[in-house]
């Protein structure tokens, strides 16, 4: 086998490898843990928060846009008095 | 028993699998395992890499903990279309070559590709000097030649990558690549003739 220096400098390279293993896959681990953690927060928040946007936005439209709907509620407010158990 | 069976077995096939099948699973079961076995193939390479162009372990430690979790983060990416020991030593070498861009705004990485883009002559240094020289003599010299040069050489003789390889991980074509090889051999020769006046 012919000689190659490269990988013999590549074998004196990863000579402290062994000694620093542990603490870099901890690390690693550590890493990932969070990356999920932050993703099942993602995963458990974003949905809710989408829809409660999506609530506020429809609860809003009708409000602005029917006429019909706002003369209804003054004629429910001229049928039942405003504060119903006051003496007038 | 049983437990001790399955564990043994689950063992051995693990290790038998090929890295393109091992990230098929991983991305299929997010079995940690998986995830695992390419770290056990894969780190004390990317660790030597990476404390060879850094020169610093705490730096080389921090590197390959964060090139792991790119290479986690972006598994899904992996098209296959070459090697996965192609694909995560680009990883490390963009990663290295950028931080250490990042840190000493190294000139010579910023005009390389500037300079003798014309010279095609050939090199006429033999791939044998490189290969049989003295282990030593080696780290000094390519301590002191530009990073993109030691990398190159690095990818070519230590990681034995192909030319097409080569032009996949640095984005180049491969008429390019050849000249930043010879570009780099004669790099390394001058400063050895500086070092050694052989």
């Amino acid at each position: 086998m012919s000689k190659n220096s490269f990988k013999e400098l590549a074998k004196e390279d990863q000579k402290h490898f062994d000694e620093k293993d542990r603490k870099i896959k901890e690390n690693i681990n550590h890493s990932i843990g969070f990356l999920h953690f932050i993703g099942d927060m993602i995963e458990l928040f974003v949905p809710r928060v989408v829809q409660i946007f999506l609530g506020i936005s429809s609860a809003k439209g009708p409000k602005v846009n029917s006429d019909e709907d706002e003369g209804s509620r003054l004629s429910d407010v001229q049928d039942n008095p405003r504060y119903p158990n006051t003496l007038e | 028993m049983n437990c001790y069976l399955f564990a043994l077995l689950t063992k051995n096939i693990t290790l038998t699998i090929s890295d393109e099948e091992a990230i098929d699973r991983y991305l299929q079961t997010q079995n940690q395992s998986y995830f695992d076995l390419l770290y056990s193939r894969y780190s004390s390479k990317i660790f030597g890499k990476c404390i060879s162009i850094l020169k610093d372990e705490e730096k080389a430690e921090d590197a390959t903990q964060e090139i792991f979790v790119k290479i986690l983060l972006n598994l899904s990416k992996f098209s296959g279309k070459s090697k996965f020991s192609t694909w995560i030593y680009s990883i490390t070498y963009n990663f290295c070559i950028d931080s250490i861009r990042k840190r000493k705004k190294d000139k010579s990485i910023l005009v390389e590709d500037m300079t003798n883009e014309h010279d095609t002559a050939d090199d006429g240094i033999e791939d044998q000097f490189l290969l049989e020289l003295n282990v030593k003599r080696l780290k000094i010299i390519l301590d002191k030649i530009p990073i993109t040069d030691k990398a190159i050489l690095l990818m070519k003789y230590q990681d034995e990558m192909s030319i097409r390889e080569i032009s996949e991980v640095l984005v180049k074509s491969e008429s390019a690549i050849k000249m930043k090889i010879k570009r780099a051999k004669q790099k390394f020769k001058k400063v050895y003739k500086e070092n050694y006046r052989e």
